[in-house]
C-alpha cells in the first residue's frame, strides 16, 4: 500500500504523466526478476521523458546510472562510461577496490560491445552483484556516432551474457531504428503536452524572481508570474509547441526586461495588463526566437544588426577580388568576352515567343553562385581593377611644363600591362578570403590543382556595399548590357 | 641547358671536399633557426677553401646576416639585442667602397643600424603593448568570473571579434597568451590559468578536436603553463601535427603512461575529457582557482558542425570543470554568425558575450606616424636625427598596407628591412651622425644624385666660384661643412613639414574632411611637391578645398576657437606653428580676410623644396634599396624597391618573364656571344617548350604537344652544338654516339627525353597538370593575366 501512495505522490509532482508512471511502475521495479530487461521511452523532445523517468527511479530503492549519450563522441566512450558508471553507482555495500587495480581487472580497454558485455559479466560475477541495477541511456539516439548497432546489442545483452540484474532504459526522441524495431521491447510513448498542460506546468513553479523582497514569495508576485507565463505560452506556443525547454528559455530571457516597470515602481505588481502594454514590443522582437542576440561584455549592450558581412576593413585589393569573384560566379562564362573585353561581340538575341521561362530569363543574382576557375577570376580582376582602381585612373593635371600627351601615353601602356597577379600578395589574399569564408572552393579538391573550382560566398547586399566603397558600378557588368 | 647544369655542379664539387659537408641542414647555422629543425629543406653551403680568406669572411657574414634576418622576421618580438646570441663577429655588414672601407667604419654603420632600429622597435612595442590592454583586462575579468553559480547554468562563451587580417588576429591572440602567462607568474594571483589554443587544423572532426584539447590540457597540467601551447606562427609549425592525422582508431588510448605523472591515463581514451575531470576532482589542490581557457583561434575556418559538437560536450562539463571557451571570430556581426552557424539547441545552452578588439588599420597609421613623423630636436650628440622615408618608400609602404596586406607584423618587417638595407648598402649612411668625413666619404658625397642636382642649380645661378670650390679634389673641408649645414637645415625642413602636417590634420578633423588623408599621405604630398608634376596640383587643390570648407563651414566660430586652442596647447617651437599662432591670435573669427590669410599661410608648401632635391637627402632618408635603373613608373602601385621585392617577390611575373625571355638569367649578351657566337640563337629547351605551351589550348593532347615541340626546335643548330660536344673527348659517351642527322630515331629519342623532362619541370612550377587519364595535359595558368 505504501508503494501506491508513493506513486500517487509522484503523479502529483509530475503533472500529466500518470499513465506513463503507471506503465513505468509496471515494467521497472526493485526486483530484478520481475523487471523487464530493457525498456524504450519514446517521445518528442522536451516532453518530460528524462524528468519522469528520473523522478520515478528516485522512488525506488535501486542503483541507477544515467549516461548522457549525446555527450559521447564515439560508441567506445559510451560503453566505457556505462561500465564505469555502473561500478561507481553500485549501492549494495560492496567495498570498492583500489581504482587502478579495478580497471586492470575488468574492462581495461573496452573496444567493442562484446568487450563490454564480457567485462560486465566478469565484474558482476566476481563481485557477486545481484541487486537490480538500472542503466538509463538518455538521448541514446543523439550520440555523435550512430548507435543503431549498439541498440540491438544492448537489447540482447541478457542473451549474450549471464548478467540478469541489469535493466536498461533507452530514452529516444526519434524513430526506433530498423535494427530493433522487430524486437519485442516494451515501449512507453510520451505524448506531447497540449497548450493548457504547458501553461499549467509553467505556472506551478515561479522560475524567475523580482529580486525585491516584498514581491518575491508573495501571492501577488506569484500571480504576476502566472499571468506572465500564460502570456508567453499564448504568444509562442505556435512556435515552440510542447517544447518546454524553449518556453522556459523565453520566459527567463524576457523576464528582466518585462518587470522593469514594476521594479522601478512605475506600476504596481497587480497592474499586469499595464505592464504588458508597456512592454508589448519586446515580445515581437526577432531575437526572442532566434536566440542569437549577443551582448558586449564591457557595456552589456546588445549588438546592433548589420546587413553586410565582414568586409569593411579588408584591404582594397581584397575588395576587388571579392567583386571579381562575385562577377565570375554570377556572369555566364560565355558572356565574358562581351562584358570584360573591348571586343564588340554583337549578339542578336532571339526573340522567344514561347511562354517557357528559361534560366537566361532569370536575374542571375537570384540564382545560385556558379563555380569558376581561379584564372578566370584573375582575368576579370585584372580588367575591372585596371578600369576602376583609383590609383590607376588619376587624371593628369594640366601642367604646361610637361608633355601631357606623352605622360598619358606612358600611363596607358602602364595601365594595359598592370596586373595584380604578378606578385605573391594576391595569392595570400585569396587564401585569407577563403579562410574567412567569403569565397569557397569545391570540396575535397587539391588546392593547387587546375580543376579546383571556386565560388563566391557573399550575397548581393554585401557586394553592393563593397562596390560602392571602391566606387565600382557593378550593375554595368551584371545586367544584360546590350 | 645541359652545359649550364654541369658548370654549376662543378662549382660545388670543386669547392667542397665531400658531399656530406656541402649539404648542411639549416639548423647547423645558428641557434636562431632551431625552430626550423623539422623542415624538409636544406641550405646548400659550398665549402670554401681556406686560402680565400676574404671570401670566408664574406660568406660567413652573409649567413649571419641571413639568419638574423630570418630569425628576427619570423619572431621579431624576441629579437632585441640582449637576447641575440653573441657572435665572435658581431658585425654582419661587409666592407664597402670596393672593400676599402675600414672595419671601424663598418662597425660604426652596424652600431648605427642597431641604435636606430632598437629605438624604433621599442616605440613599436610600446604602442602594440598598450593597444589591447583594455581588451585583455575585460577578457580576464570574464575568465575570472564564476559562472557556475548562475541559476540556469549556461555555458559562458566569449566571442572575440577580430579583424579580417588573420596575421593580426594571431598576433592579438599571442599577446593574450603572453598576458595570461604573465598574470600566472604574479605571486598574488588567486587564479591558475591554463591556456589551450586550438586552431582549425586541429578541428577537422570532433574526435581530433577533443584529442588535441585533452592533449594540451594534459600538457598544461603537467608543465604548468609552459610555452608548449603558445600559438605557433605560420611557418613555425612542427611536423608532429601531421603525424597525428595518421593515428587510426585502434590507437586511441593514451600510449605513454609515464608521460603524465599526475594524471592516471591508463586505459583512457585520448579524447575522453573524463580523465581531466577525475584529476580535477581528486588531485587538484585548491589553493588557487583553476581556469581552463580554451581559445579557438580561427573559428571561421572550423566546420560549424564540429563547433556545435564541441560546445555540446563542453556544456556537459560546465559544472564539473572550470572551462571558459573563447571563440576568435572574424565577423563584423556576431549575431549573424551565430544565426548561420549555431543550432538552436546550442544557442539555448550558451550565454555569449562579445569582446571587440581594436581596429588594426588605425594602429598601422599610428605606428608609421610615431616612427617617422615626430618633431626632431636640434642636433645634439646623443640624439641623432631621425631617418625618414623618402617619397617612394613611403608610397610603397602605404600602398601595400592599404591595398593588399594590412598586417601589422609585415608592416614592421618592411620598416625593419628598410633600416637594414639603408645601413647595409650605403657607406655614407654613417654620416648621419659622425662628422669624421674622410676622403672616401667626400668622394662618395660628390657622386650623390642630389649633389649633382645641387651643382646644376649652381650652374644655373652662375655661381662658378662656389662650384669650383666644391669640386676641387683637396677641398674636403668645404664638403664637410656643407654636410653639417645641411644636417641642420634638414631638421628645420622636417620640422616645418611636420608642422604643416599637424595643422592640416587638425583642419581635416575639424571639418570632417572626406576622404581623410592620413599623416603619411600628407607627408608624401608636401615632400614631393615640385618633383612630381601631378602632385603639386593635387596638393594645391586639396589645400584650397580644405581651407574653403573650414572657412565656409556652419560652425566656423567654434572650429576657429578649437584651432586656436590646439595651436596654443601644441608644445612646439616650430616656426610654422608659431607663425600660425601669431596669425590666429591677431585675427578674430569674424575677420572676413581670414580665408586669404590661411591660404597665404599654406602658400609656402607649393614652393617648398622637394625632399628628393634636398642636398644629401640620400643620407637622411631611406630608399629601401634600388632594384632597377629604368625610369620610375607613373602608377604608384607599380613602384618597386629592394625591400618590397624581398618581402613580396614578383613570383608569377618573374617565372613568366624568365621563361619567355631567358636573357635576364642565362643568355646575357655581354658574355654569351663571346662564349659561342654560333649558338646565340639557341634557347634553353624549357623556354622553347614554354613558347609552344603559350600557344596551346587549355587542354593539350600529349602527342600533339610533343610533335609541335619537336617541330619548333632548330635541328641544325642543335646539330652544331652536338658536334662541338663530340669533338670534346671528355663529354658523355652517349652524346658521342649521337647521329641526329641521319638517324631519325636518335633525334626522336633526344627530343622526347627533353620533352618529358621539361614537361615535368613545368608541372613542378605549377604551370601544367596531367589529366587523370594521362593522354592530355592541362594548362593551369592563363597567359597575360
Amino acid at each position: 500500500m505504501a508503494r501506491d501512495s508513493v506513486i500517487d505522490q509522484l503523479k502529483e509532482e509530475v503533472k500529466y504523466r500518470s499513465n506513463e508512471i503507471d506503465l513505468l511502475s509496471a515494467f521497472i521495479s526493485e526486483d530484478a526478476l520481475i523487471s523487464t530487461p530493457s525498456l524504450i521511452v519514446h517521445g518528442y523532445k522536451a516532453v518530460g521523458k528524462t524528468y519522469t523517468v528520473q523522478k520515478y527511479l528516485q522512488t525506488l530503492d535501486v542503483s541507477t546510472s544515467v549516461i548522457r549519450c549525446d555527450e559521447c563522441i564515439t560508441n567506445r566512450v559510451l560503453l566505457q562510461r556505462c561500465f564505469n558508471r555502473i561500478k561507481a553507482d553500485r549501492q549494495d555495500g560492496y567495498k570498492k577496490e583500489d581504482g587502478i587495480h579495478d580497471k586492470l581487472k575488468f574492462g581495461k580497454s573496452i573496444e567493442s560491445f562484446y568487450n563490454f558485455a564480457n567485462a560486465l559479466e566478469n565484474y558482476f560475477e566476481s563481485t557477486s552483484y545481484t541487486k537490480n541495477h538500472i542503466l538509463v541511456l538518455d538521448r541514446f539516439d543523439q550520440c555523435m556516432e550512430s548507435t543503431n548497432e549498439l541498440f540491438a546489442g544492448f537489447l540482447k545483452l541478457r542473451e549474450i551474457c549471464q548478467v540478469k540484474n541489469l535493466t536498461i532504459i533507452f530514452i529516444v526522441s526519434t524513430d526506433i531504428p530498423k535494427e530493433v524495431i522487430t524486437a519485442v521491447t516494451p515501449t512507453i510513448y510520451f505524448k506531447s503536452y497540449t497548450e493548457e498542460q504547458v501553461t499549467d506546468i509553467l505556472q506551478i513553479n515561479q522560475l524567475c524572481l523580482f529580486g525585491i523582497e516584498e514581491l518575491d514569495n508573495t501571492q501577488a508576485g506569484y500571480e504576476f508570474w502566472k499571468q506572465y507565463s500564460k502570456i508567453v505560452v499564448d504568444l509562442f506556443f505556435s512556435y515552440t509547441g510542447s517544447d518546454l525547454s524553449l518556453l522556459i528559455d523565453i520566459c527567463v530571457k524576457l523576464w528582466t526586461k518585462f518587470i522593469e516597470p514594476v521594479v522601478s515602481g512605475k506600476y504596481q505588481v497587480h497592474e499586469f495588463v499595464k505592464v504588458y502594454r508597456e512592454n508589448a514590443d519586446i515580445f515581437t522582437n526577432e531575437n526572442v526566437i532566434n536566440n542569437s542576440s549577443i551582448r558586449e561584455y564591457a557595456t552589456l549592450e546588445e549588438e546592433k544588426p548589420v546587413s553586410n558581412e565582414n568586409v569593411e576593413d579588408l584591404p582594397t585589393h581584397s575588395k576587388f577580388i571579392l567583386i571579381a569573384s562575385y562577377l565570375a560566379s554570377f556572369v555566364d562564362q560565355k558572356d565574358d568576352l562581351h562584358k570584360f573585353s573591348k571586343v564588340k561581340a554583337v549578339k542578336y538575341k532571339k526573340r522567344v515567343f514561347s511562354n517557357k521561362v528559361t534560366k537566361n530569363d532569370i536575374d542571375t543574382r537570384l540564382l545560385n553562385p556558379g563555380f569558376f576557375d581561379l584564372e578566370r577570376m584573375f582575368a576579370i580582376l585584372s580588367v575591372i581593377y585596371r578600369n576602376t582602381a583609383p590609383s590607376l585612373n588619376q587624371h593628369t593635371e594640366i601642367n604646361l611644363a610637361n608633355d601631357v600627351a606623352q605622360i598619358e601615353e606612358k600611363k596607358d601602356t602602364e595601365r594595359a600591362k598592370f596586373t595584380l597577379s604578378r606578385n605573391t600578395d594576391l595569392y595570400s589574399q585569396v587564401a585569407t578570403l577563403f579562410s574567412l569564408g567569403l569565397i569557397s572552393k569545391s570540396a575535397a579538391s587539391d588546392i593547387l590543382g587546375a580543376r579546383v573550382r571556386w565560388k563566391c560566398n557573399i550575397n548581393w547586399l554585401t557586394v553592393e556595399t563593397l562596390a560602392k566603397e571602391v566606387d565600382f558600378s557593378i550593375v554595368d557588368y551584371l545586367g544584360d548590357g546590350l | 641547358m645541359s652545359k649550364r647544369r654541369r658548370t654549376n655542379k662543378d662549382d660545388y664539387e670543386n669547392d667542397s671536399a665531400s658531399d656530406s659537408e656541402s649539404v648542411t641542414p639549416q639548423n647547423g647555422h645558428s641557434n636562431t633557426l632551431s625552430d626550423n629543425n623539422q623542415k624538409s629543406f636544406y641550405y646548400i653551403k659550398p665549402k670554401v677553401s681556406q686560402k680565400k680568406s676574404s671570401q670566408v669572411d664574406l660568406s660567413s657574414k652573409f649567413t649571419t646576416l641571413l639568419s638574423c634576418l630570418m630569425g628576427s622576421n619570423t619572431n621579431y618580438q624576441d629579437s632585441n639585442s640582449s637576447k641575440r646570441p653573441k657572435r665572435a663577429d658581431s658585425n654582419m655588414f661587409i666592407n664597402l667602397f670596393n672593400g676599402k672601407e675600414s672595419n671601424e667604419q663598418v662597425n660604426r654603420r652596424f652600431e648605427l643600424y642597431q641604435h636606430y632600429w632598437n629605438s624604433q622597435h621599442k616605440k613599436v612595442d610600446d604602442i602594440l603593448n598598450n593597444t589591447n590592454k583594455q581588451l585583455f583586462l575585460q577578457l580576464q575579468n570574464f575568465i575570472n568570473r564564476d559562472h557556475q553559480s548562475s541559476r540556469f547554468n549556461k555555458l559562458p562563451l566569449g566571442f572575440l571579434q577580430l579583424s579580417s587580417n588573420t596575421a593580426n588576429n594571431l598576433r592579438i591572440l599571442q599577446e593574450f597568451n603572453k598576458f595570461l602567462t604573465l598574470e600566472n607568474q604574479k605571486s598574488d594571483t588567486e587564479f591558475d590559468y591554463k591556456i589551450i589554443n586550438m586552431s582549425s587544423k586541429h578541428c577537422y572532426h570532433i574526435k581530433a578536436t577533443l584529442r588535441e584539447l585533452v592533449k594540451q590540457m594534459l600538457n598544461a597540467i603537467e608543465n604548468g603553463n609552459s610555452n608548449t601551447n603558445m600559438p605557433q606562427r605560420v611557418g613555425d609549425d612542427n611536423d608532429d601535427d601531421e603525424e597525428e592525422e595518421v593515428i587510426d582508431d585502434d590507437n586511441d588510448e593514451v600510449e605513454d603512461d609515464n608521460q603524465y605523472q599526475s594524471i592516471n591515463t591508463k586505459g583512457k581514451l585520448q579524447y575522453d575529457l573524463d580523465m581531466i575531470e577525475e584529476w580535477y576532482n581528486d588531485k587538484y589542490n585548491q589553493k588557487k582557482s583553476l581556469r581552463f581557457i580554451i581559445v579557438l583561434q580561427d573559428t571561421n575556418s572550423i566546420s560549424n558542425h564540429v563547433i556545435n559538437q564541441l560546445i555540446k560536450i563542453l556544456y556537459g562539463y560546465r559544472s564539473t570543470l572550470p572551462l571558459k571557451l573563447i571563440l576568435g571570430l572574424s565577423a563584423n556581426n556576431i549575431s549573424n554568425w551565430i544565426n548561420n552557424n549555431f543550432n538552436n539547441e546550442i544557442r539555448i545552452l550558451t550565454n555569449g558575450f562579445k569582446f571587440k578588439c581594436n581596429d588594426n588599420r588605425t594602429l598601422g597609421y599610428l605606428i608609421l606616424e610615431s616612427l617617422f613623423l615626430t618633431d626632431m630636436d636640434d642636433e645634439n650628440s646623443d640624439q641623432p636625427l631621425n631617418l625618414l622615408l623618402n617619397f617612394k618608400t613611403s608610397t610603397i609602404l602605404l600602398s601595400r598596407f592599404e591595398n593588399s596586406n594590412n598586417s601589422i607584423d609585415s608592416l614592421i618587417a618592411e620598416i625593419k628591412l628598410c633600416y637594414m638595407i639603408h645601413f647595409y648598402n650605403s657607406p655614407l649612411s654613417a654620416l648621419i651622425k659622425y662628422d669624421n668625413v674622410s676622403a672616401e666619404y667626400t668622394n662618395g658625397l660628390k657622386k650623390l644624385p642630389s649633389f649633382k642636382k645641387y651643382i646644376e642649380r649652381k650652374i644655373y645661378e652662375h655661381k662658378v666660384d662656389d662650384i669650383e670650390e666644391l669640386l676641387q679634389d683637396d677641398n674636403d673641408d668645404r664638403i664637410k661643412q656643407l654636410l653639417i649645414e645641411k644636417r641642420k637645415d634638414f631638421i628645420n625642413y622636417i620640422n616645418t613639414v611636420i608642422g604643416y602636417i599637424k595643422i592640416l590634420d587638425k583642419l581635416q578633423t575639424l571639418v570632417n574632411f572626406e576622404p581623410r588623408k592620413e599623416h603619411l599621405e600628407l607627408y608624401k604630398l608636401i615632400i614631393s611637391n615640385s618633383a612630381i608634376p601631378s602632385s603639386s596640383a593635387t596638393t594645391s587643390v586639396f589645400i584650397s578645398e580644405l581651407v574653403g570648407q573650414f572657412v565656409d563651414s556652419d560652425n566656423f566660430e567654434s572650429n576657429f576657437a578649437a584651432l586656436r586652442s590646439f595651436l596654443i596647447s601644441y608644445d612646439s617651437e616650430t616656426p610654422v606653428i608659431l607663425k600660425l599662432r601669431s596669425l590666429i591670435s591677431g585675427s578674430s573669427a569674424k575677420d572676413s580676410g581670414f580665408k586669404k590669410l590661411l591660404t597665404n599661410f599654406f602658400q609656402p608648401i607649393s614652393t617648398m623644396e622637394s625632399l628628393q632635391d634636398f642636398l644629401f637627402n640620400e643620407i637622411f632618408t631611406m630608399n629601401g634599396g634600388i632594384v632597377s635603373q629604368s625610369s620610375q613608373p607613373i602608377n604608384e602601385e607599380s613602384y618597386e624597391n629592394l625591400m618590397i621585392n624581398l618581402i613580396r617577390p614578383n613570383l608569377r611575373s618573374s617565372i613568366e618573364l624568365g621563361l619567355d625571355n631567358c636573357s635576364t638569367y642565362l643568355k646575357n649578351p655581354f658574355f654569351y656571344k663571346q662564349l659561342n657566337e654560333k649558338l646565340s640563337n639557341l634557347n634553353p629547351i624549357i623556354t622553347q617548350l614554354f613558347r609552344v605551351y603559350k600557344e596551346a589550348p587549355t587542354t593539350i593532347n600529349v602527342f600533339d604537344f610533343y610533335m609541335a615541340f619537336k617541330q619548333s626546335l632548330n635541328k641544325n643548330e642543335i646539330k652544331v652544338l652536338i658536334e662541338s660536344f663530340i669533338k670534346d673527348e671528355s663529354s658523355d659517351k652517349y652524346i658521342q654516339t649521337l647521329d641526329i642527322e641521319n638517324n631519325e630515331d636518335d633525334w626522336n629519342k633526344l627530343t622526347f627525353a627533353w620533352f618529358v623532362q621539361n614537361c615535368q619541370e613545368l608541372v613542378m612550377m605549377g604551370l601544367l597538370k596531367e589529366k587523370p587519364k594521362g593522354d592530355h595535359l592541362e594548362k593551369v595558368i592563363w597567359k597575360g593575366i
